[in-house]
């Protein structure tokens, strides 16, 4: 899942919207620890994926082995710390528990839309369905639908809470995901270069 | 040159720049009374 974990922060938003505190860039950015993480550590050639060329990449070609930024018990960790780090910084319970629980929903989510992941090392037993291996459109599609069931949720929520999102700012909002998500549907399986290269 | 990872870190940049000047441009903050 890329775009999609954005979406997550918006479930908890309007509640700690109500409460004060918590910023809404700290929730996108708890959002995307395990993935701001692995791109870190692929540019450290850690976790760096093959082919590195975005030309020669797609969705199920892709081979990569995120054992620190994305496995279960790494992600654990991850989560806890964020936590930690948010209750120190804002002494905020519940702003704390939703960034940590964040973190780990990062992972889950892309236990079913992504790559193959493991508990902790690479010979741990498995977590993740590899959709992008077996199934990369309906992976994205997915992601699409899981996005959109969290925006749905968010203005629901705020119209809930007597603050109801305009029309034009809930259709933007639903536009910017399903470009951000559409836009790689075409190389789910088809590496750019042969898409658009010299035939 | 990593051009995959630069392009992923592009595209996140954006849309996290997108995403929060939607939801937060003219947010009311805590509810009103």
């Amino acid at each position: 899942m890329i775009v999609g974990h954005y979406a997550a922060a918006l479930l908890p938003w309007s509640r700690l919207k109500d409460e004060g505190g918590c910023p809404f860039w700290l929730l996108l950015l708890s959002a995307q620890v395990p993935e701001f993480l692995w791109l870190a550590l692929a540019l450290a050639g850690v976790e760096a994926p093959r082919p590195a060329s975005l030309l020669d990449a797609s969705f199920s070609n892709i081979q990569v082995e995120m054992l620190w930024s994305h496995n279960l018990v790494p992600a654990l960790v991850q989560a806890a710390i964020v936590a930690g780090a948010v209750f120190a910084a804002l002494r905020r319970a519940r702003a704390a528990l939703a960034c940590g629980g964040l973190v780990l929903l990062h992972v889950l989510c892309d236990y079913v839309v992504g790559f193959e992941h493991q508990v902790l090392g690479r010979d741990s037993p498995r977590v993740a369905l590899d959709s992008y291996g077996r199934a990369p459109e309906l992976a994205i599609l997915f992601e699409l639908g899981w996005s959109l069931a969290c925006i749905f949720w968010y203005h629901a929520s705020e119209a809930r809470r007597g603050r109801p999102v305009a029309r034009g700012r809930r259709r933007l909002l639903y536009a910017v995901f399903a470009v951000g998500i559409l836009m790689w549907l075409p190389a789910a399986r088809t590496p750019l270069r042969a898409l658009f290269g010299p035939r | 040159v990593p051009t995959l990872v630069l392009a992923l870190i592009a595209a996140y940049a954006v849309f996290f720049a997108a995403i929060h000047a939607i939801v937060t441009r003219g947010s009311g903050g805590p509810r009103r009374p």
